[in-house]
């Protein structure tokens, strides 16, 4: 047969379908709901090509070749046809590829790992989780206003999980016995950083471990910068953050101390010192009020009233304090001030409540802690007596229009204004970048430019983080003007990134942003309830904090670490949004590939059906996609049938069959249908740790030990440990599907420390086997294993020697065991009365091959080299037996 | 004549006009009035519908068709028609010579309905005096390949909607190799609405249909058959087991029919209303006992069909012209028809049409034809007609400027429409375009089997744009969408349902563009019938009588007595009570 394939020419003698063919010369023709065990379905019509003079478009996964046929695999009515498809599917979708928590972190921290982890108490493998993106976490446990939080799907229920807290709870635990990372081979190469607050020591960390050579300039006396500085010590104890900037220094960072950029040193001396400079400068200087009277004495910057405490300086703020903010360094003033001794403090916000950029929690505090709030109200005109502050005076605000921001724009009130008396003023209105130093040329003429608020243009979009000048990146306030502490340490570690891979030449790592990710909804708000996933209730586990009155005279820390049992309690409550598919899912990847955009066919949504009554299986019929598979499986190649489809139209489901609960079908747990399923609708219940998450694992080919029959499988290995054994899938039917003991059951059975590395074994002797050495060991065997050898066909002295051994020795048959690697190699036994040997039939469940090796009886072992799989050669070789096992190679030989 | 016979038509239809009733009211008063000598009869639909309940008699060389009888006329119509013998003239519909199909019929020629309305469906011996059983006794001389070539002759096509020669078929199951033996299947899923031909068929002549069988399981070599009738057509499956269990018992079904060495066991299969079951795939895992869902062709049910072997499928329609071929020749049925298409076609008239029913017609003959001078035009005059979709929920609407059209496979598959049953749906100027694809596409959408993509979800995506249309919150972007939707659903599906879903949106679209501009721009309905697109406001005609105030749910509608009245448009919801309460026509609808 002759035809053509994207104008190439094509010759089979077979008969098979297109998409065989296209495979065949490495062609990929996408499809979903095709399997080559499995009759043809045709459902998902992804894999539809172009045949001239068909009808409409052709599904390659059924039609098969035909003389003279003209297919075209990649036109691009047949990718409009495909990205439609994809639309389609996931416009009645719904889940989460990605946890929103991570998504909604500035630094991507695998969040929904690291509750897992510390659901299943594995406390060290979450703080190695949380630093692999994240090297300050007691500091964000702390400080972070947890972005991740607002977009917790279990928000919508009692409350989103405390993700923080157990951040803080992690590393807390970390301080006493720290988790280092590895750091890789010195490159030669090195980078120096300006700045060693948050974004410049994050940078350090990651390029640390990359084996650069990192030094930090910084302009203090001690590192921290903001965090430091501007974090009083009653959120965030001094002591607490020097530990864990030591265990980046103890990495190896240098930090240079009282350096000052323009002063002691210059871009250029760096640039022409080092490899790479990272700009990590801040934003540390206030904002002015532009009102009369500012230069009086009393009246304080926000964050210079903030550095000022931390310093240690005596600060005497009189009785009443009026700070002017509405954001988190308003109210860590008014908190200090309170701590200073004020008997009054009072903000003063232009806006109401409702627009306050602070965190909810700070204000709330604020306002247990006696501060009083002053809404709608701007400075106008700061009141002195002698060059000292005596008051304010404030306009008097509305709310008009939304501005650009969204919140209300505040407008004045004409003629409307209060005084407030003060003895100090604290303006906490906002900090810029104090550019000094980097005006002067680096490169030539060109200095690093400036956007036109001052901060350093850096390309943020990409993540690169590059500057105007080669060699010179910046991240953190400085590029983004004041922001939050864990997008400072975002900043540094993808600049890390991008530093790593302009020196090292390599491609940046692609980060998970980049891919297809379904989401129902990055907005809580958007969310709709019905499609997150079921739990029953539990409340928000509460953090301990100390009691009013024992704040106020001290800077004592406030809030308090949860316990143990706290931590793991509220880990349990992660509702586990990202999808366990995601790696896996087709869907996805198609998704990807097709470049999907899911916002153009939206509709509405089959609501959701979980099915959780197996022990070992999870459906969620939001994800399938009516490929059918699962259902083909069962009944096609299984013969159980425990599955159906139910309904028609948009309402058509997968369901067990007959619409009852999967436990109440004929169903008998084999996993076959999770197997095949090309998205998250079947998923394995974690039956080895409490809660799994998209953790990073690692696949071992293995042979099940359950019985005798030995089917190849796949361990995957989280940290060492086996948590699940799926399938050796390599199209042929004994080795795609598994039982529900091999599958499941087993993963309760297995020595977790040592039944997989092979490596560990003592090797076992292979003998090339003769006639005499056949006898000899058939006569003092107790357990015969067959491993899948055709000894009644091609090896006739084996089968005669097994023979006549029974025939004489009736007892020594009687205690006998044979074992067959597969049911149709019995050979000549099918004809001996199965009383005279203790048959597989007797032993083949009860007894696991491991058990078998493991009992102390003397085993033979036949096998033939060249026919085995690289898996069950290790297998074999590595045994490491209790027992006296024998392992004859039977090689064909014409005198044998 | 010598025995005076009234005959009642009671197909379903004449049922749910009152035939049970009137039959009974026959019978007593018969009683009552002790006339004997006349035999009261029962038959099938004669396609009269909009006249239902229909009584016939013969008297004096003349056939009489008498319309809506009902209970209360059957006294008079007894002593007019038995005790005065002459006609009951209130009601007479139609009278002419016996046997003058032609005069009682005008326009018409019916070879499938030749007995639908004349016989007693239940009676195999009034088959046979029909020369029922008559084409098979002389088919099983014949060999085999002679019956296929008279098929060919004819020109017959499959009358199920995709017209595929049915000789050819024949012909190409015969070479397929059948060692197991083959099967051959009576489609009787008539599944869209609006089509009614096969139900008609079955209950008013069921032995033409298994006749029509025998000859095609001869001719192919088949010994097993069914009748895959839909459960829901409960007198078709009654009266077909009467007929198989009558021809058994004469010999017609069974082993060694009529003595010779032909076979055919055949039995019914109730569907169980799946629509897509009419798909042949569909119909097969149906009858094998499972899910019916399509399965992608070739294999063909020639070569792969019912259990895995050579299986022939035709259509109810179809089978009924089989043995009036084999009487009359193929080549007499051939000298009717229109180019490729050859003989009549059954069409079934509703909506806004007159004289609502089936009529079957020459092939070539026109769409106006049918429509005006058969069908009588439309039901109220007043109001223009605007469209005929034709084909049910897989075929298209043709527009008024397209009604020449002859009936053909070819012609109207170039409109975008297509044959299909023979439903036809007629619409005036009240009839939504919009509304009639969103009707069409949700009938679909619920009947998808749910396997291909497109079909399962592009009818959904599709549907939910339309209701959007209908809604006024529909946008210029999703019309974009909805037409790219269509195109890919009907090229990339499995089966006809997927595949032909989007037709009457496409059509719609094609014929009728400016009315969805009209919903999405103007957020106006044109047909006014769009519910929320309309405003209802009161005109200066108001008098002020307060009726439509006190019906009006919402209390939207305010006013004095004898001033006229206001309706608050926020509060109103468009229910439509107003419009039907006032007398005045005071409420004008925009």
């Amino acid at each position: 047969m002759k035809l053509t394939i994207n104008d190439r020419p094509f010759e089979t003698d077979r008969d098979i379908t297109i998409l065989e063919a296209c495979e065949s010369i490495g062609i990929e023709i996408p499809t979903l709901c095709h399997d080559p065990r499995l009759i043809p379905f045709t459902s998902c019509f992804i894999c539809v090509v172009e045949v001239e003079g068909a009808k409409g478009s052709v599904p390659a996964c059924a039609t098969k070749v035909r003389e003279g046929m003209v297919v075209r695999t990649s036109t691009e009515n047949i990718n409009d046809t495909r990205r439609l498809c994809m639309e389609l599917l996931l416009s009645d979708h719904a889940g989460d590829c990605i946890a929103p928590c991570r998504f909604n972190c500035p630094a991507g921290i695998d969040i929904q790992s690291y509750v897992a982890q510390v659901a299943n108490r594995d406390f060290k493998s979450a703080i190695k989780t949380i630093k692999d993106r994240n090297p300050l976490p007691l500091v964000c446990g702390r400080v972070c206003p947890k972005p991740c939080e607002d977009a917790c799907r279990r928000g919508l229920m009692e409350g989103p999980v405390a993700i923080d807290n157990i951040k803080r709870f992690v590393s807390d635990e970390d301080l006493k016995e720290p988790f280092i990372p590895d750091v890789k081979p010195a490159t030669g190469k090195r980078v120096a950083i300006v700045g060693a607050g948050p974004a410049g020591l994050s940078c350090a960390y990651y390029l640390k471990i990359e084996g650069y050579d990192v030094e930090i300039f910084e302009k203090s006396d001690r590192p921290g910068g903001m965090l430091l500085w501007g974090i009083p010590e009653y959120r965030l104890p001094k002591s607490l953050l020097a530990k864990e900037i030591e265990i980046i220094t103890s990495l190896g960072v240098k930090i240079h101390f009282n350096k000052t950029l323009g002063k002691d040193f210059t871009l250029k001396d760096l640039k022409a010192k080092y490899d790479a400079v990272f700009l990590a400068i801040g934003a540390q200087k206030s904002t002015a009020m532009r009102v009369k009277n500012e230069d009086a004495k009393g009246v304080f910057g926000g964050i210079d009233f903030l550095y000022t405490v931390a310093k240690g300086s005596k600060v005497d703020v009189g009785n009443s304090v009026v700070v002017v903010g509405g954001g988190n360094t308003a109210i860590d003033a008014a908190r200090t001030a309170v701590r200073l001794g004020a008997g009054k403090v009072t903000i003063v916000y232009r806006r109401t409540r409702d627009e306050m950029p602070a965190e909810n929690i700070e204000i709330e505090e604020a306002a247990h802690e006696g501060a009083i709030f002053n809404f709608l109200r701007a400075p106008t005109e700061i009141l002195t007596r002698n060059g000292k502050v005596t008051g304010i005076k404030c306009q008097v605000m509305g709310l008009g229009e939304a501005d650009s921001s969204g919140r209300r724009r505040p407008v004045p009130i004409e003629g409307e204004f209060e005084t407030i008396e003060a003895d100090t003023i604290i303006a906490a209105i906002g900090q810029y970048v104090d550019p000094s130093g980097l005006e002067t040329p680096v490169d030539g003429t060109n200095a690093v430019t400036l956007t036109k608020y001052n901060t350093i243009s850096a390309n943020v979009d990409e993540r690169t983080f590059k500057t105007n000048i080669e060699g010179i990146f910046a991240g953190g306030d400085a590029v983004t003007g004041p922001s939050i502490a864990i997008s400072a340490i975002a900043h540094g570690r993808y600049g890390a990134a991008s530093i790593h891979s302009w020196l090292s030449g390599q491609p940046v790592v692609k980060d998970f942003r980049s891919a297809f990710n379904f989401s129902l909804g990055q907005k809580l708000s958007d969310v709709d309830k019905n499609y997150i996933p079921q739990a029953s209730h539990q409340e928000r586990e509460k953090s301990g904090s100390l009691p009013i009155k024992e704040r106020l005279d001290n800077f004592n820390e406030v809030d308090f670490t949860y316990s143990e049992e706290q931590a793991v309690s509220e880990a349990k409550r992660c509702l586990s949004c990202g999808c366990l598919d995601a790696d896996e899912c087709k869907l996805r990847l198609y998704a990807e590939r097709f470049k999907i955009n899911v916002n153009r066919i939206r509709g509405s949504i089959r609501k959701q059906n979980i099915d959780n009554s197996s022990g070992y299986l999870v459906f969620d019929s939001t994800k399938c996609i009516k490929c059918g598979k699962c259902i083909r499986v069962c009944s096609d190649l299984k013969a159980i049938g425990a599955l159906g489809f139910a309904g028609r139209g948009f309402e058509t489901d997968m369901l067990p069959s007959m619409e009852k609960r999967l436990v109440e079908t004929s169903c008998v747990e084999c996993g076959s249908c999770e197997s095949v399923c090309p998205s998250g609708a079947i998923i394995d219940k974690s039956l080895v740790l409490e809660k799994i998450a998209q953790f990073q694992t690692k696949v071992k080919p293995s042979i099940c030990k359950e019985c005798s029959i030995g089917c190849e499988i796949l361990t995957v290995l989280y940290e060492d440990k086996i948590i699940r054994i799926i399938p050796k899938n390599r199209g042929t039917l004994d080795e795609s599907m598994l039982c529900k003991t091999g599958r499941y059951e087993s993963l309760s059975n297995i020595k977790q420390s040592q039944a997989f590395d092979f490596s560990t074994y003592e090797r076992m002797q292979l003998y090339d086997a003769s006639i005499k050495d056949i006898k000899e060991a058939i006569s003092s065997s107790e357990v015969i294993i067959n491993w899948g050898v055709d000894i009644f066909n091609n090896y006739a002295p084996v089968s005669f020697h097994l023979k006549r051994h029974l025939d004489k020795n009736h007892d020594a048959a009687q205690s006998t065991y044979f074992y067959f690697k597969t049911d149709f190699n019995i050979f000549g036994f099918n004809n001996y009365p199965i009383n005279r040997v203790k048959a597989q039939s007797e032993t083949i469940m009860d007894k696991g091959l491991l058990k078998v090796m493991e009992s102390g009886k003397r085993v033979l072992i036949f096998l033939e080299e060249t026919s085995l799989s690289k898996t069950e050669l290790e297998y074999f070789m590595g045994i490491k037996a209790k027992g006296n096992i024998k392992i004859l190679n039977l090689v064909r030989r014409r005198n044998f | 004549m010598g025995k005076r016979e009234i005959v009642v038509l009671m197909g379903t239809c004449g049922k749910s006009a009152g035939a049970d009733r009137v039959y009974d009211k026959f019978t007593s008063v018969l009683k009552a009035k002790s006339i004997t000598g006349v035999e009261l009869k029962q038959s099938g639909c004669a396609g009269l519908c909009y006249s239902e309940v229909n009584v016939k008699t013969w008297r004096d060389g003349k056939e009489y068709i008498y319309a809506q009888i009902t209970d209360d006329d059957v006294e008079n119509f007894i002593d007019s028609e038995i005790i005065e013998n002459k006609a009951y003239s209130k009601k007479i519909l139609f009278e002419a010579a016996i046997g003058d199909d032609a005069a009682l019929f005008p326009k018409q020629k019916r070879i499938v309905l030749r007995n639908c309305g004349k016989i007693t469906p239940t009676s195999i011996d009034d088959y046979i005096s029909k020369d029922g059983y008559k084409a098979i006794t002389r088919v099983l001389k014949m060999p085999q390949e002679l019956v296929v070539q008279e098929i060919k002759d004819s020109g017959l096509r499959g009358r199920g909607g995709a017209g595929f020669p049915t000789g050819l078929k024949w012909e190409l199951t015969r070479k397929n190799p059948a060692p197991e033996g083959r099967y051959f299947i009576c489609n009787a899923d008539e599944g869209d609405p609006g089509a009614f031909m096969d139900r008609s068929v079955l209950e008013g002549d069921p032995h033409s249909v298994i006749e029509g069988m025998l000859i095609g399981a001869y001719a192919i070599g088949a010994n097993k058959g069914y009748i895959y009738v839909r459960a829901e057509y409960p007198l078709a499956v009654k009266h077909c087991l009467k007929a198989i269990e009558d021809a058994k018992a004469r010999g017609f079904l069974g082993k060694n029919i009529m003595d010779s060495d032909f076979s055919f066991d055949l039995k019914t299969k109730e569907g169980a209303g799946a629509f897509v079951c009419g798909e042949e795939t569909a119909l097969i895992a149906s009858i094998e006992g499972k899910r019916g869902m399509p399965s992608l062709r070739p294999p063909y049910p020639a070569e792969k069909g019912v259990f895995g072997k050579s299986t022939v499928i035709n259509n109810v329609e179809t089978l009924a012209n089989i043995p009036w071929i084999i009487l009359n020749g193929g080549s007499k049925y051939s000298e009717t028809g229109y180019e490729k298409s050859r003989g009549t076609k059954v069409f079934a008239l509703a909506g806004k049409i007159k004289k609502g029913g089936l009529v079957e017609v020459p092939m070539g003959t026109t769409l106006r034809e049918v429509i005006y001078d058969i069908g009588g035009g439309m039901a109220v005059p007043e109001y223009k007609f605007k469209a005929v979709q034709l084909g049910g929920p897989s075929g298209g609407c043709i527009p008024e400027k397209l009604l020449d059209l002859p009936v053909d496979y070819e012609s109207l598959v170039k409109t975008g429409a297509i044959m299909g049953s023979g439903g036809m749906v007629i619409m005036d100027e009240r009839s939504c375009m919009v509304d009639l694809a969103r009707y069409f596409l949700n009938f679909t959408q619920n009947e998808s089997c749910g396997k291909c993509t497109f079909c399962r979800l592009g009818t959904k995506r599709m549907l939910e744009i339309l209701e959007r249309i209908c809604n006024g919150l529909g946008t210029m972007e999703e019309l974009d969408l909805l037409q790219e939707i269509a195109k890919k659903c009907s090229t990339s599906s499995l089966c006809a349902l997927g595949g032909s879903a989007p037709n009457p949106v496409l059509t719609t679209l094609k014929y009728f563009y400016d009315e969805y501009v009209e919903h999405i721009v103007n957020k106006k309905c044109p047909a006014k019938y769009c519910k929320k697109l309309l405003t209802y406001t009161i005109s200066d005609k108001c008098v002020g009588c307060t009726a439509c105030a006190r019906k009006c749910p919402v209390k939207a509608i305010s006013g004095e007595k004898k001033g006229r009245h206001i309706i608050d448009q926020q509060k109103c919801i468009k229910c439509g009570v107003c419009v039907a309460t006032c007398k005045f026509d005071a409420i004008d609808t925009e």
